[in-house]
C-alpha cells in the first residue's frame, strides 16, 4: 500500500515538472515568433533617440568644476540617417557654462534587433560666473536628414464588380509588409478604385505620422505605382509637421488594365528631422554648503 | 496437421477472391463520373519560391485534362496575370498547348497532361531587401459534359392505367450517367404533361472551382468586360436522344438545342416530348461551354 502511494506521488511529481517544461518551452517559442516579426515593416514612426549619458553632466555641479556632456545616440529609424546635433544651456551668455557647440553624425538604419548607436562628447564646460545658487536646463538639438522608400503592394483591376482577388476599397494597415519605422512614416493608406470611361483610377488617401517628439519642415513625398508612372498629389505645401501629428495627402492616378494587377506603390520620403532632449542642472556657488 | 492445412488453403481462397475483385472494380456505367474539368498548376521551379533581381527564370503551367471530354489540339489555352507583366518581361495574353488534351479514359484513368512555356521572366526594377509578389495564371477551354440518364417515357393515361413497364418516379439521374465535367447534371425528374406528354425537368450546375462562358466565345474576346460579362454563366445545351424532344428556353423557339443561363450557379430547364407509348429510354444530353480556372504562386524577389 505504501509502496504504491509513493509510485502514485513520485507520478504525480514527474507530470508537474513535464507540464513546468511545456509551457517554459512555449514561452520561449512565443517570445521567439513575436521577436523575429518585430521590425519588419511595422509602419510605426520612430526615429533618434538622444539619451543624456549617466552622470554626463551631473544634476549638481560645483561653480568652476569642468564637466562634459555625454551623449547617446540611438537611430530607430529604418532610414540612414546623417546630420548635426549641437548643445546649449539656457542661461544669458555671460552666466552661461555651456559652449555653444555643435558635432556631426551618422548612423545605419535598423536592421532587424540591430541599433546603430553613437556616444557624443562635448568636453571642458564650466559655470564661473555665478552670483549664486543657479538652476539651469542642457538642451542638447539634433537635426538630421531621413529617406526611405515604402513600396506597399497595391491592386488594381479593370472592373469593379468581382472583390475575390483584389477589393475595390481597402485600408493597407501597418502589418502590411512594405511600411516602414521613421521619423515621419505612412501609418496607413486607403485604396479606392474608381471606374473611368476607359480606364480605372486608383485613388489613395497616405496617412503620414510623426514620431510624437520633435517635427520637421522641408518635407519631399513622390508616389509612383510601378509600370505606370507617377501620382498625382494634391495639396502638398498644406503638409505641416510642425504641428500637426498626422497629416493625409491624396493621390491618384489612372491606369488601363485588362486583368487583375497588383504592383508596389512606390512612396518615397525625403525631410529633415528635429528632435532635443533637456536636463536640469542646478549650479552651487563655491563657497557654497 | 489437417486444421493447419485447412487454415492455410481458406487463406490463399480469401487471397484469390480478393484478387479477382479487384479485376472487376473500374467503370461499370457509362462515364466514371465527377466535377473536374481541366486543372491549372505552375510547373515547379517555374518560377521557384524565390529569386534575385534581374535573373531569368522560367515560367510555365501543367494543364491537367481530368474530366471526360477530350480537347482538340490548340484548344486548351493559359495566360499569365496578376502582375504587371511588361515589369516582368512576360508575354500577354494566351498562349495555346499543343497535342490532343485527352480526358480521362480507359487507358488513362489520370487524364492527359500538357504543358505550356512562357519563356522566362525577368524582374529588373528596384527592390529594397525583398519583395513578395502573387504570380498568377488562368486556363481557358472549351468543354462539353455528356449524359446517358436512363428515363420512362409514359403518358399520363398509361400512368393512370399503372402499366408496369417503367416509373416516371424518382430521380433518374444516378452515378455513372453524367460524365466527369465542371457543368454537372444534378437531377433528373419526370412529371406527365397533358394526356400524352412526359416532362423532363433537368437541373444544371456549376460544381467546378471556376467559371463558365458561352461555348461560342474565344478566349482572347473575354478579355473584353462587356464581352465577359455578356456571355457568362450561358451553356448551350442540346438533346440527342431521345428524338422529339424540346425544351423550353428563355429566348428563341422550343427546340431541342438552346442556350441556357445559370443564376447563381444553378439553372433547372424543362424539357418534353410526346409519350404514344410506354418504354424505356436514355436520355443522351450535351452540355457546351469554355470554362475558366485560375492558380496562383507567392515568390519572393531579392535584392540583387
Amino acid at each position: 500500500m505504501k509502496t504504491n502511494k509513493n509510485k502514485i506521488f513520485l507520478m504525480y511529481q514527474k507530470q508537474k515538472s513535464f507540464i513546468k517544461i511545456i509551457i517554459a518551452l512555449s514561452l520561449i517559442l512565443l517570445t521567439a515568433c513575436s521577436a523575429s516579426q518585430q521590425g519588419k515593416g511595422s509602419g510605426t514612426p520612430d526615429g533618434l533617440h538622444i539619451t543624456f549619458l549617466e552622470l554626463q553632466p551631473r544634476t549638481e555641479l560645483r561653480q568652476n568644476e569642468f564637466f562634459d556632456i555625454g551623449l547617446k545616440l540611438e537611430n530607430r529609424a529604418e532610414c540612414d540617417i546623417q546630420g548635426e546635433i549641437c548643445v546649449r544651456d539656457t542661461l544669458a551668455e555671460s552666466i552661461s557654462g555651456v559652449q555653444d557647440d555643435c558635432q556631426s553624425f551618422e548612423l545605419r538604419k535598423k536592421d532587424g534587433n540591430t541599433i546603430d548607436s553613437e556616444n557624443i562628447y562635448f568636453t571642458d564646460n564650466s559655470y564661473s560666473s555665478v552670483s549664486g545658487d543657479l538652476t539651469s536646463t542642457i538642451i542638447a538639438k539634433a537635426r538630421y536628414s531621413c529617406s526611405i522608400q515604402l513600396t506597399p503592394q497595391v491592386c488594381v483591376k479593370p472592373t469593379i464588380e468581382d472583390e475575390t482577388i483584389c477589393r475595390t476599397k481597402e485600408t493597407l494597415s501597418p502589418s502590411t509588409l512594405g511600411l516602414r519605422s521613421a521619423p515621419i512614416t505612412v501609418s496607413s493608406i486607403d485604396k479606392i478604385l474608381i471606374p473611368q470611361k476607359d480606364s480605372i483610377k486608383l485613388e489613395t488617401s497616405i496617412h503620414l505620422r510623426k514620431m510624437p517628439e520633435g517635427n520637421s519642415d522641408n518635407f519631399n513625398i513622390n508616389v509612383e505605382y510601378e509600370g505606370y508612372g507617377q501620382l498625382n498629389c494634391r495639396d502638398l505645401d498644406r503638409l505641416n509637421f510642425k504641428t500637426n501629428t498626422e497629416n493625409i495627402i491624396n493621390c491618384e492616378i489612372s491606369v488601363n488594365v485588362e486583368d487583375i494587377e497588383e504592383n508596389p506603390l512606390k512612396i518615397s520620403l525625403n525631410y529633415v528631422y528635429e528632435t532635443s532632449e533637456s536636463k536640469q542642472i542646478i549650479i552651487i556657488k563655491e563657497g557654497d554648503k | 496437421m489437417m486444421k493447419k492445412y485447412v487454415i492455410i488453403g481458406f487463406l490463399a481462397l480469401l487471397l484469390v477472391l480478393s484478387g479477382c475483385q479487384k479485376e472487376d472494380e473500374g467503370k461499370t456505367s457509362t462515364f466514371y463520373g465527377g466535377t473536374d474539368g481541366v486543372s491549372i498548376e505552375f510547373k515547379d521551379a517555374a518560377p521557384p519560391d524565390q529569386f534575385n533581381q534581374g535573373e531569368e527564370i522560367p515560367v510555365s503551367v501543367v494543364l491537367k485534362n481530368s474530366g471526360e471530354y477530350d480537347i482538340v489540339s490548340g484548344n486548351a489555352e493559359a495566360e499569365i496575370y496578376g502582375i504587371n507583366l511588361e515589369t516582368f518581361n512576360l508575354p500577354k495574353g494566351y498562349k495555346s498547348a499543343t497535342g490532343i488534351l485527352r480526358g480521362k479514359g480507359e487507358f488513362n484513368l489520370e487524364g492527359g497532361e500538357r504543358e505550356i512555356d512562357f519563356g522566362n521572366l525577368k524582374y529588373d526594377e528596384e527592390v529594397i531587401n525583398s519583395r513578395d509578389t502573387i504570380i498568377r495564371a488562368r486556363v481557358c477551354y472549351p468543354y462539353q459534359t455528356k449524359t446517358d440518364i436512363p428515363i420512362c417515357v409514359k403518358s399520363s393515361t398509361s400512368e393512370e392505367v399503372g402499366e408496369a413497364v417503367c416509373s416516371i418516379e424518382g430521380e433518374k439521374m444516378a452515378e455513372g450517367t453524367v460524365s466527369s465535367a465542371p457543368i454537372q447534371i444534378n437531377s433528373v425528374t419526370e412529371k406527365t404533361r397533358g394526356s400524352n406528354q412526359v416532362r423532363f425537368d433537368i437541373k444544371v450546375e456549376n460544381k467546378g472551382v471556376g467559371k463558365v462562358y458561352s461555348n461560342e466565345l474565344s478566349c482572347d474576346s473575354l478579355e473584353d468586360y462587356q464581352v465577359e460579362s455578356g456571355s457568362k454563366d450561358k451553356i448551350l445545351l442540346e438533346v440527342i436522344n431521345p428524338t422529339g424532344v424540346v425544351c423550353g428556353f428563355r429566348s428563341g423557339e422550343d427546340s431541342n438545342k438552346g442556350i441556357i443561363e445559370l443564376d447563381n450557379g444553378i439553372e433547372t430547364v424543362s424539357c418534353w416530348m410526346e409519350a404514344d407509348d410506354t418504354y424505356t429510354d436514355t436520355l443522351r444530353l450535351t452540355l457546351s461551354y469554355m470554362y475558366t480556372d485560375t492558380t496562383s504562386k507567392e515568390v519572393t524577389i531579392f535584392e540583387k
